[in-house]
């Protein structure tokens, strides 16, 4: 469905996995922390049927660097403060990932475009296996798997999507809709996880409850509210065309000059503005721009990508005006 | 979505209360939180939303272990304090005064979803064959009979062989 593909940017399958016989991160020691990266992995990367997953030590990257893994969601600010404890097994093409010693001992990720929680789950326990057959996963009949956190509890699973919802958020409903669906023990949370705000009109709806429920009937829950807000969306654009198209576009044409031609860009705003254009290419009043990966821009347009790529370090006022290069470049190539 | 109490700011403090199945919810912004002491104490990180449950759910207990847990070292008070766990030697030590608190937080109190396959043992085992033994039931509603032998046969092999 064409709809999901401009709704449902991301999916991502969150596995939380605890070692029986070690302390965990918050009470072990830094011997206990080395040997536990070292175990996860040997399973790892011993194993013929999985991909070659690069080991990063926290305590080897720079802050840049860190922030640029946290920007691309593969890390969580948690594990980049873990200095000499943590730890990432990353896989080459970046959408399976292993955090070591971050809240739990291996919190496995496995990401994918679109509307893909059923791939990414089959994914993620897979690795799963492969990690149980080396590692000795601490488990409890009643409780399921153990998290350091009981609101992990259970499976240990968080399934999660990234929605972008400009309609929505345009015209003032999206509060309304969010508020209606953290009634059904689903979590809202801002671009970049708990605590953080919404840019560019993306919102990550989660599973709030990981105990009572298998992962499959997790995993649909959250699919069918899924589907329910893209069919809001929709409508919603389809309203806006039909009543307010003289307006939209205004906004939307705006929003593309501004991108085209501006000379200094903050973050919020070029995630905003590209947010409009966006739409605007979805609901037929952009022409062009067909072959641009939009979301994408939206990750390279955060402080701290654009400062890997570019040389040296950047004031804020360089970065801005980088950022407006930057895009400028990307729409017009 | 907005604050409950004052309706002005964004709410980012969200309290779920599930009390004899009674779900209640509040949704606060972190100025009328912070006036709400009985509902949160002064910071709002999700430990210390999951501590101030702990210490409501337990008010008044009339049983404290005197020792902490022999794995790690961790005592209840310390464990209400962080909300978290220090290993999972923990469950069992706090295990009768968890489970309602788990309950409380999740909704529910017991674990339906994947069972691994070397730590959960004979376990996994027993839970597959309740699984193929309610297939069984629903084929022979279905008048399946042919899958239902199938199943039967599996579900005889995995009982032999446990």
């Amino acid at each position: 469905m064409d709809n999901e593909k401009e709704i449902v940017m991301t999916s991502r399958i969150r596995l939380a996995r605890n070692l029986k016989n070690y302390k965990f991160p918050m009470k072990m020691t830094c011997e206990e922390a080395v040997r536990i990266i070292n175990d996860t992995n040997e399973a790892l990367n011993n194993d013929s049927s999985s991909l070659n997953y690069r080991l990063l030590y926290m305590k080897d990257l720079s802050d840049i660097n860190k922030n640029v893994l946290i920007e691309k969601h593969l890390i969580s600010p948690a594990l980049a403060e873990s200095k000499d404890r943590g730890a990432l097994l990353l896989s080459i093409d970046e959408n399976n990932s292993i955090m070591i010693n971050e809240e739990d001992h291996i919190r496995i990720q496995t990401l994918g475009t679109g509307m893909c929680l059923n791939e990414c789950w089959e994914k993620s326990t897979k690795i799963d296996d492969v990690l149980e057959e080396k590692l000795d996963f601490a488990f409890d009949r009643e409780l399921g798997y153990i998290t350091s956190c009981p609101t992990n509890i259970g499976t240990g699973m968080r399934a999660s999507v990234m929605l972008h919802l400009p309609a929505l958020s345009i015209t003032n409903q999206i509060d309304k809709l969010l508020y209606s669906i953290s009634q059904l023990g689903v979590a809202v949370r801002g671009v970049y996880g708990e605590g953080t705000k919404s840019m560019g009109h993306l919102y990550q709806i989660s599973n709030q409850g990981t105990l009572g429920a298998s992962e499959d009937k997790l995993i649909e829950k959250i699919s069918q509210i899924v589907v329910q807000i893209i069919q809001k969306e929709k409508a919603t654009r389809d309203l806006l065309i039909k009543n307010n198209k003289d307006e939209i576009s205004d906004e939307i044409y705006r929003a593309l000059g501004l991108l085209s031609y501006a000379r200094s860009m903050s973050t919020d705003e070029a995630m905003k503005l590209i947010s409009y254009v966006k739409l605007g290419r979805e609901i037929g009043i952009v022409e062009g721009l067909k072959n641009k990966n939009l979301y994408d821009l939206m990750i390279k347009v955060q402080p701290n990508n654009l400062i890997a790529n570019s040389k040296g370090e950047l004031t804020v006022k360089e970065r801005d005006m980088k950022r407006a290069e930057f895009i400028r470049n990307k729409l017009q190539d | 979505m907005l604050c409950n109490e004052c309706g002005k700011n964004e709410a980012s403090v969200h309290v779920t209360h599930i009390i004899n199945g009674k779900k209640t919810e509040n949704h606060l912004c972190e100025d009328c939180a912070r006036k709400n002491q009985s509902i949160l104490n002064s910071t709002f990180s999700m430990e210390n939303l999951f501590s101030a449950m702990l210490n409501n759910a337990f008010n008044g207990a009339t049983y404290l272990p005197s020792k902490g847990c022999s794995t790690c070292g961790m005592t209840y008070d310390e464990f209400r304090n962080m909300g978290k766990f220090g290993c999972s030697h923990c469950i069992e030590t706090f295990k009768p005064k968890l489970m309602p608190v788990v309950k409380n937080i999740q909704g529910y109190d017991i674990h339906q979803g994947k069972i691994p396959m070397r730590a959960g043992g004979d376990y996994k085992v027993q839970k597959d064959i309740e699984k193929l033994k309610l297939q069984l039931k629903q084929m022979i509603e279905q008048e399946e009979y042919e899958k239902a032998a199938q199943i039967r046969d599996k579900i005889r092999d995995m009982e032999n062989k446990s």
